[in-house]
């Protein structure tokens, strides 16, 4: 059966990128995490990535996949299963470092 | 004006001294008093009242005259004139007196109960010239006139009493006297209110403290009080001071007895050395001593004569065989150098039996100088080398018979420990020479090539420990009072003392066969030229030298009558009094009471004869009384008291003292007894310390000790099987649980402690069994065998456990409680209530909540004065704070994200 993966129709507007973390994402209330904030990604001026998260805040890099990964979307047309590519994700902002607590004041 | 004491009130002031020293006068000189007759008096009172008529004018002036008025007549002589004095006292007081009040009162009024006495004087003062009364003063004088009358009272009946003779009845002038100081109404004297039993008021006059000085002086000399001596003192002063006065008359004659015989005595020496023994014949110490010491000083010969000793040195003597080793068997073996194997004598024994005399006796005899060294010398390290050093390496030059040395070291057992040590090893040859000379004879190192004597009383010295080792010990045995005494009526019979044989003996007895202390008693009956019987011999006090008794001896001495041998032979038991006189010097010169009390105590229920029971009780009596007076003397540091302590002793001996020997222990109970108390305040001690607090609370010492303890070590000992745990009934587990829990309560154990057998058992921990449990109850089969006493201690180990975790367990759920009312509001704790708590290893940390009540709260800030400053909430940290509240949250993974890699198919995401 052959897939058909076609690009999207407006092209290719919006990038994506990966967030690769080195650690886990949890909630208090224990419930999933759909349409939930999770923290705020900056820019510093020199581009280094910053992430907020509750009341962490890391460091990160930006480095370029070695195999870029493409977003498809699935479309069902009349028992026709098409894809569509959103975009294609070319790098990814890793965060591996120890993430730096923010005290509330 | 009434500031001013009144002219009256400052004659009183000034001359009451004066006043009272005239009636102190008057009673003391009533005895020798002649007795004056009335119309004298009167006739006196005629002569001085025209001196004090003459003088009453004038107040000051008049008190002026009085004083040397009362200073004439203190120089006069005796009776009348005190009389006359106090008399004339009163007339001028009267005069001043009359002066103001005789307007309002008659002199009866006044003087109502006075005398006919002075009726004279009374009707020339109404003659005297008056002076103006003041109704303020009317008060104060009324005080003065009734001191007067009364003084006046006084006077006349001390007088009367005393001098005159008319003794009235002591009681009824205690009744005179109370009517005068007592009354049960408001009396014109001052006064003090108190309350008799049936609650009347009594009204007791108040007197001036001179007053009660005077009746107190007045009261004493009166009584003639019997007092606990049962003898007047006055009668026992006159008969001390007679016995006073008799002993010096006595000494006197005495003394001039003594000189006039020291006149006649012409030569002075001391008869301890007028007759010492010249040879060694007169020698009076054993016979056997002597020639053993002779014998090894003769053993030198070789080494210091340079000739061959004439005794047989190899000589098999057949005493060598004998079983037991005799320890004065003189080694005659001589060493390589060709000194006897013994370079030292010591000898050894009580004084004056002449060890001394001996040593020298027989150091002459043996062609030797004498080289004394006692303990009048100076005895360091230093001069006992030099005496050594010089007395064996040189020749004595001055000595034309050029001698050899002899050392005798007097009395060593007083001499410093390393001179000792220093002695020792010069005469084992150990000693480097010293200074220049060591220089030449280096390898020759000085060996002892002269004998040395040491003497000494007490062997035992830890001192003269090192010398007795290396030298040859001579005990010297007591010389024999027959010998003795032979002596003694020998020298007698020189000195023409009339004596006898049994006397002699006596004297030898009583002086422990001291030479010395005999002669000196001879010598002193000498100068009374009396013939010296038996009584004369016991009379006398022998000054004896260095006299210790051990505390067996003492103890021996008080559980045994001594017999006393009498002159025909028999013995007879001493008197009472000569037991008591005994008992009391051995006591009184032995120090420790303490002990000697205690040994007594401990011994007498164990002799051999039987005591009756009143005895016993009456011994007992004094135990106590002992037991009263050293407790007062020790808390008190009061020692008066050491010296009736004696007497118990005296008592004791004549309960317990028989004729028969008897064996004697050393006390060890009361010794014994403190260190077990003082072993069960510990336990005691232990126990309440390691009660959980709720049972402390219910606890004391003694109420622990006396109640709770003898019941808890039943309590803790119930009926259990021995066997295992699993096959108890519930009821014996229930037992065994509560055993288990009361003594966690209380903080017992059983600990496991190995026997010296090697075997293993269970004690209490603290041991309680030793403070209740007792040999005699026979407890001991009730308690727990070992294997109930392990499930015991397994058992405790388990309900402390229980307990500690009952403990913490609900500590945490305090602590968690008061966490959740803390954060009530915040929604998170509200979450961590409804969970059970987690156990430890399942906990994470947490994010701490911050909530938002308490930072609102932190922002209101005030100014100086006290007004709200209003700062405007920041928008973005608002924002900030809601990033900050978000649900999720990230966790940090420490280490590589690359470690391991896994292929995902993409259906498998499906």
């Amino acid at each position: 059966m052959p897939i058909v993966i076609k690009p999207c129709d407006d092209g290719l507007r919006e990038e994506y990128a990966f967030i690769e973390l080195q650690g886990d994402l949890k909630s208090h209330s224990e419930t999933a995490f759909d349409g939930k904030f999770v923290g705020d990604l900056h820019f510093s001026k020199s581009g280094t990535p910053l992430l907020i998260i509750g009341h962490h805040l890391m460091y990160g890099k930006e480095t370029k996949l070695d195999k870029p990964f493409a977003l498809l979307e699935k479309c069902q047309e009349d028992g026709n299963v098409t894809y569509k590519v959103r975009c294609v994700v070319k790098n990814k902002i890793i965060f591996k470092t120890r993430p730096k607590p923010i005290v509330g004041a | 004006m009434s500031d001013f004491p009144d002219p009256e009130e400052e004659f009183e002031l000034m001359y009451g001294d004066e006043l009272e020293l005239m009636d102190e006068q008057n009673l003391e000189d009533e005895d020798i008093a002649v007795l004056p007759a009335p119309n004298a008096r009167k006739s006196l009172d005629f002569n001085t009242p025209t001196k004090t008529n003459s003088q009453s004018d004038e107040n000051i002036d008049h008190n002026a005259s009085f004083v040397s008025g009362c200073l004439e007549i203190d120089n006069e002589t005796v009776g009348v004139t005190t009389e006359k004095e106090t008399e004339r006292i009163e007339t001028t007081l009267h005069t001043d007196l009359n002066d103001v009040n005789h307007r309002k009162r008659t002199v009866n009024e006044l003087f109502g109960d006075v005398d006919d006495l002075f009726e004279t004087e009374l009707d020339e003062i109404y003659s005297a010239p008056k002076k103006l009364c003041e109704d303020e003063k009317y008060k104060k004088d009324m005080n003065l006139i009734k001191l007067i009358v009364q003084k006046r009272n006084d006077y006349k009946q001390t007088h009367n009493l005393n001098s005159i003779g008319i003794n009235t009845n002591p009681v009824s002038r205690d009744l005179e006297r109370n009517k005068r100081n007592i009354s049960l109404e408001v009396p014109k004297y001052p006064f003090i209110r108190i309350k008799n039993f049936a609650k009347e008021n009594i009204y007791i006059r108040y007197h001036s403290e001179k007053y009660e000085e005077d009746e107190s002086k007045r009261i004493v000399k009166e009584s003639n009080s019997v007092g606990a001596l049962g003898d007047n003192f006055q009668k026992v002063l006159n008969e001390a001071q007679e016995m006073i006065y008799k002993e010096t008359t006595e000494q006197l004659t005495e003394n001039r007895d003594i000189e006039m015989v020291e006149e006649s005595n012409k030569d002075n020496q001391l008869w301890v050395e007028l007759y010492k023994p010249k040879r060694y014949l007169e020698l009076l110490s054993d016979e056997s001593t002597n020639r053993t010491i002779l014998r090894w000083i003769k053993l030198w010969d070789k080494v210091v004569f340079h000739r061959n000793p004439k005794i047989k040195v190899t000589q098999p003597l057949p005493s060598d065989n004998k079983k037991f080793f005799k320890f004065n068997e003189l080694n005659t073996k001589l060493d390589e150098h060709g000194r006897p194997e013994h370079k030292v004598v010591l000898l050894c024994g009580p004084p004056g039996l002449g060890k001394t005399t001996l040593a020298h006796m027989v150091a002459r005899h043996a062609g030797y100088n004498v080289i004394e060294i006692n303990a009048s010398d100076d005895r360091s390290i230093d001069s006992f080398r030099t005496a050594l050093e010089n007395a064996t390496q040189m020749h004595s030059v001055i000595d034309r018979e050029k001698r050899p040395n002899c050392i005798v070291f007097d009395e060593i057992d007083g001499a410093p420990p390393p001179s000792i040590d220093y002695l020792v090893k010069f005469i084992q040859g150990d000693v480097k020479p010293k200074g220049r000379k060591s220089k030449n004879k280096e390898n020759t190192p000085s060996i002892l090539k002269r004998p040395i004597i040491c003497i000494c009383n007490d062997v035992y010295v830890p001192a003269l420990r090192p010398l007795r080792q290396i030298s040859f010990v001579i005990n010297f045995p007591q010389t024999s009072s027959v010998r003795l005494a032979e002596r003694l009526v020998e020298i007698c019979r020189r000195q023409q003392i009339k004596t006898d044989m049994g006397a002699m003996t006596a004297l030898a007895e009583k002086s422990n066969n001291d030479i010395r202390s005999c002669l000196s008693v001879l010598h002193f009956f000498k100068t009374q030229n009396k013939p010296i019987g038996l009584s004369d011999i016991y009379k006398t006090n022998i000054g004896q030298k260095d006299m210790q008794k051990g505390l067996f001896t003492i103890w021996k001495e008080m559980f045994e009558i001594k017999r006393m041998r009498k002159l025909t032979g028999g013995s007879s038991a001493p008197a009472m009094k000569e037991r008591m006189q005994n008992i009391l010097s051995l006591i009184g010169s032995f120090g420790d009471h303490e002990r000697v009390a205690q040994g007594v105590f401990e011994n007498y229920p164990n002799l051999n004869t039987n005591i009756n029971l009143e005895d016993t009780a009456h011994a007992l009596d004094w135990f106590c009384f002992n037991d009263i007076f050293n407790k007062q003397i020790y808390t008190t540091q009061n020692y008066t008291l050491m010296g009736y302590l004696n007497y118990a002793f005296v008592v004791w001996h004549f309960a317990f003292a028989r004729f028969q020997k008897e064996k004697i222990t050393y006390p060890s109970a009361g010794y014994e007894a403190k260190a077990k108390a003082l072993r069960q305040k510990a336990i005691v001690a232990e126990v309440l310390r390691g009660m959980s607090p709720l049972v402390r609370s219910y606890n004391s010492a003694i109420p622990l000790l006396l109640d709770s303890l003898p019941q808890i070590i039943r309590v803790i000992s119930p009926p259990l099987r021995p066997v295992s745990l699993h096959l108890y009934s519930e009821e014996e587990k229930n037992s065994l649980l509560r055993v288990a829990s009361i003594m966690a309560d209380y903080n017992l154990n059983y600990i496991q402690q190995r026997k010296p057998d090697g075997a293993y058992e269970y004690n209490l921990e603290p041991n309680i069994e030793d403070l209740v449990v007792f040999d005699i109850s026979n407890n001991r089969r009730k308690l727990p065998s070992y294997s109930n006493r392990q499930l015991i201690a397994r058992e405790i180990e388990a309900e402390k456990m229980r307990r500690f975790e009952a403990q913490s367990g609900k500590n945490s759920v305090e602590t968690s409680k008061v966490v959740n009312k803390k954060s009530e509001d915040s929604r998170q704790a509200v979450d961590a209530s409804k969970k059970p708590e987690l156990p430890n290893h399942l906990q994470r940390l947490k994010s701490k909540t911050i909530s938002q009540k308490s930072v609102g709260k932190a922002a209101v800030r005030k100014d100086f004065f006290g007004r709200v400053i209003k700062c405007p909430a920041p928008s973005p940290g608002k924002s900030a704070q809601n990033a900050l509240k978000s649900d999720i949250w990230y966790q940090y993974k420490e280490g590589f994200s690359n470690a391991v890699r896994k292929t995902i198919k993409i259906h498998s995401l499906k």
